[in-house]
């Protein structure tokens, strides 16, 4: 086929500038929405909890809303949605200052604490009930069963899917590339259109996902065996 | 210690518990048996109000654990309560588990709680199992952690339900060896089981229950003599045919 | 909102079809369609590859589902974008590459729920199998895979689901199934972002919940019928 292979090109220069800045990007992506959908994951969980039919409705339905419309439409949603609620003077100032990356944050965090919930609850279900009447009968209040029995053992029943969630985000972050953030596979396919060096860019983008991915991975087993629930 | 007056609870429509009436003295072991249904579980489940009951009144060292100004969880950290199923906190090591009450409940440092569990490990044997997981030692094991879980409180009462049921055979005899000690120590103790030969040989009065009723209460000599109730004799040749 | 389902409906269910190149909902489920048969025989393959004895057959597999769940979906499609003309040698529908870069993804984690449901299944019925004087062959593609399969398939289902929403990546690629076709009319109305998402999402949602639902209501049925432990951790 005569193709010269050149990572040299790609990997100096202004193409090496982009490809950290994109990975930075990616990064910023992946850390804030891994954080916020940690933490909005728990508050739905509990608010799920609480026997109140409305309110479990409304999460019910976030839940599968996230579910069961594709990520990708969610970013849409958010990028092209939500905009034309807001003022234009406010529209302007977010354009400014590239409020495309906010959008993926809030659009990938909504959409893993959706998830993320529905791996604590399902780790809260499968508890046998009468882990919480041993607790109780030694004398716990309901709130101490739960601080000190029925949590401690819910997000180890949670983990192994809480970290596959991780994973899936960390890959889904690369979808920030559709809504023009400039992140590692927008930047590498930038950089395929200036450079035409397509096995190149999309090599050295690939290879940095795939090593972050390993890296989670092996994290994630590490993690698993160390926390395990082991119930007879 | 304990006194049960006109006892009666429902399930929705079906009664379970019918008017019980009877008392566990201080320092007695109290051995309930009967067939599968009949209610022995429920009662002593009253006990530390795991099931509430629709009538009647139930005492502990003269206090109507159902008042209203009774704290629920003061009551229940006052009472050893063993199940069938030992229900260790399969996170927490065996040490863990039977520090749990102290620190939580006591409020006391680690270094305060772990020498007084490991005590009462040593009492139930398992000093050796100290940091094992619920997951890596056997059913007798587990029991008798579970008792030292329940005993770390110091409790009045002991209540066990069919602590030797969910054990195979073979280490059956490790749980009842504790038992047997715990009650030549003098507590009070409420247990179910079908283990007639430990119920003969340590029980201090013996309840059958029928439906609901509590229908003989008696000194061992008394039930497993001739007799007794029919309904006694019955429920015995029938243990003894499963055993 | 109506006024948009009014004049573009005939698009967003079948894109400029007979005038032009089907698209819409129906290219979706099309392309969703033939991913999933495509990839089901290459799955049963890694599957086999995956529980079956160690060696090279089994490295292999073992290296190409971690590499495929170490790549976003994206870049494959990239990928495949640019690779698979240049391997056949003329250029090919976007749609075309769409299918291969999902079947690749999909069958690193369909193998794995097809896996799982060999895994699954109690060890003597292959014992049984073997004393029965039965090869690997047969006792696969008679005893074990009939089994596996019938316990997974809500599993299998499911996964048709995630197709479905992956397809949505299409669009990034111009191939003109709903998300594009809605992108389009999104750039022709432009005033009207929330209602034409909104309907994108609220299509989407109705085929993919409509399609859990079934995979619960499978899992209820089969789960009684069940030989054997099935465990697939989470994969989407």
């Amino acid at each position: 086929m005569g193709y010269q292979f050149d990572f040299g090109k790609v990997l100096q220069g202004e193409y090496l500038e982009l490809i950290l800045e994109g990975l930075q990007a990616t990064m910023v992506v992946f850390v804030f929405s891994w954080i916020i959908g940690l933490v909005l994951a728990v508050v739905l969980t509990v608010i799920r909890a609480i026997e109140f039919k409305p309110t479990q409705f409304l999460v019910a339905a976030f839940v599968e809303y996230h579910r069961n419309v594709p990520m990708l439409i969610q970013l849409f949603v958010w990028y092209f949605g939500f905009a034309v609620v807001l003022p234009d003077a406010v529209n302007d100032y977010l354009n400014d200052i590239g409020a495309e990356i906010g959008y993926a944050i809030v659009a990938l965090a909504l959409n893993k604490a959706a998830y993320m919930s529905e791996d604590f609850r399902s780790g809260l279900r499968s508890i046998h009930p009468a882990q919480m009447e041993a607790a109780r009968s030694i004398g716990l209040t309901y709130l101490g069963a739960m601080t000190w029995v029925i949590l401690p053992q819910a997000w180890r029943l949670a983990l192994p899917a809480l970290l596959g969630q991780t994973l899936i985000l960390f890959k889904g972050t690369s979808l920030a590339a559709a809504i023009g953030v400039a992140e590692l596979s927008y930047q590498a396919r930038y950089i395929e259109e200036q450079s035409f060096r397509i096995f190149e860019a999309y090599g050295i983008a690939t290879a940095i996902y795939m090593l972050i991915s390993f890296a989670i991975m092996w994290l994630s087993s590490i993690l698993s065996k160390r926390y395990e629930l082991r119930v007879k | 210690m304990i006194e049960f007056q006109n006892v009666s609870k429902w399930f929705g429509a079906l009664q379970v518990l019918r008017d019980v009436n009877a008392t566990v003295a201080k320092g007695t072991t109290t051995v309930l048996c009967g067939p599968s249904g009949s209610g022995k579980s429920t009662l002593i489940r009253t006990v530390n109000r795991l099931e509430p009951i629709q009538q009647g009144k139930i005492t502990l060292a003269g206090l109507d654990i159902y008042a209203k100004d009774i704290d629920v969880n003061v009551l229940r950290s006052g009472i050893g309560f063993v199940f069938q199923q030992f229900n260790l906190f399969p996170h927490l090591s065996v040490v863990e588990n039977v520090m749990l009450p102290l620190l939580r409940i006591r409020k006391q440092s680690r270094a305060q709680a772990r020498p007084v569990a490991m005590q009462m490990l040593e009492r139930v044997g398992l000093a050796d199992k100290a940091h094992s997981l619920p997951a890596d030692i056997s059913g007798g094991q587990s029991q008798r952690v579970a008792i030292a879980r329940s005993l770390i409180l110091k409790p009045e009462v002991l209540v066990l339900d069919e602590p030797t049921s969910a054990l195979d055979p073979e280490m059956v005899g490790e749980v009842l060896k504790l038992l047997r000690e715990l009650s030549a120590d003098g507590i009070t103790m409420m247990c179910v089981t079908h283990e007639m030969g430990f119920a003969r040989e340590v029980a201090d009065r013996i309840w059958f229950l029928r439906n609901g009723t509590l229908t003989f209460d008696a000194e061992p000599t008394a039930f497993f003599s001739d007799d007794a109730h029919h309904d006694v004799r019955n429920f015995l040749s029938a243990v003894r045919k499963n055993h | 909102m109506l006024e948009i389902i009014q004049e573009y409906w005939l698009l967003l269910l079948i894109g400029e079809y007979p005038h032009g190149k089907l698209g819409g909902l129906a290219m979706t489920l099309i392309i969703s369609f033939v991913s999933l048969i495509v990839t089901f025989p290459c799955a049963v393959l890694i599957a086999l590859a995956r529980t079956g004895k160690p060696g090279i057959i089994q490295s292999i597999a073992n290296g190409f589902v971690h590499s495929v769940r170490a790549i976003p979906l994206l870049m494959l499609i990239f990928w495949a974008y640019f690779a698979v003309p240049m391997i056949i040698g003329f250029p090919i529908d976007a749609a075309f590459t769409l299918i291969v870069a999902i079947v690749i993804y999909q069958t690193a984690y369909l193998g794995e729920i097809i896996a799982a449901g060999i895994t699954g299944l109690p060890k003597g019925q292959r014992e049984a199998a073997a004393a029965l004087g039965l090869g690997y062959i047969p006792t696969m593609f008679r005893i074990i895979l009939p089994q596996a399969i019938f316990n997974v398939i809500p599993g299998i289902v499911n996964q048709l689901t995630t197709i479905i929403k992956e397809s949505s990546l299409g669009s990034i690629i111009a191939v003109s199934e709903l998300s594009y076709v809605m992108l389009q009319v999104n750039s022709n109305e432009v005033t009207k972002p929330l209602q034409i998402f909104g309907i994108l999402a609220a299509v989407y949602f109705v085929l993919c919940f409509a399609l859990s639902q079934a995979t619960n209501w499978l899992e209820r049925r089969i789960s009684s019928r069940r030989t054997g432990q099935v465990v697939v951790e989470a994969v989407a």
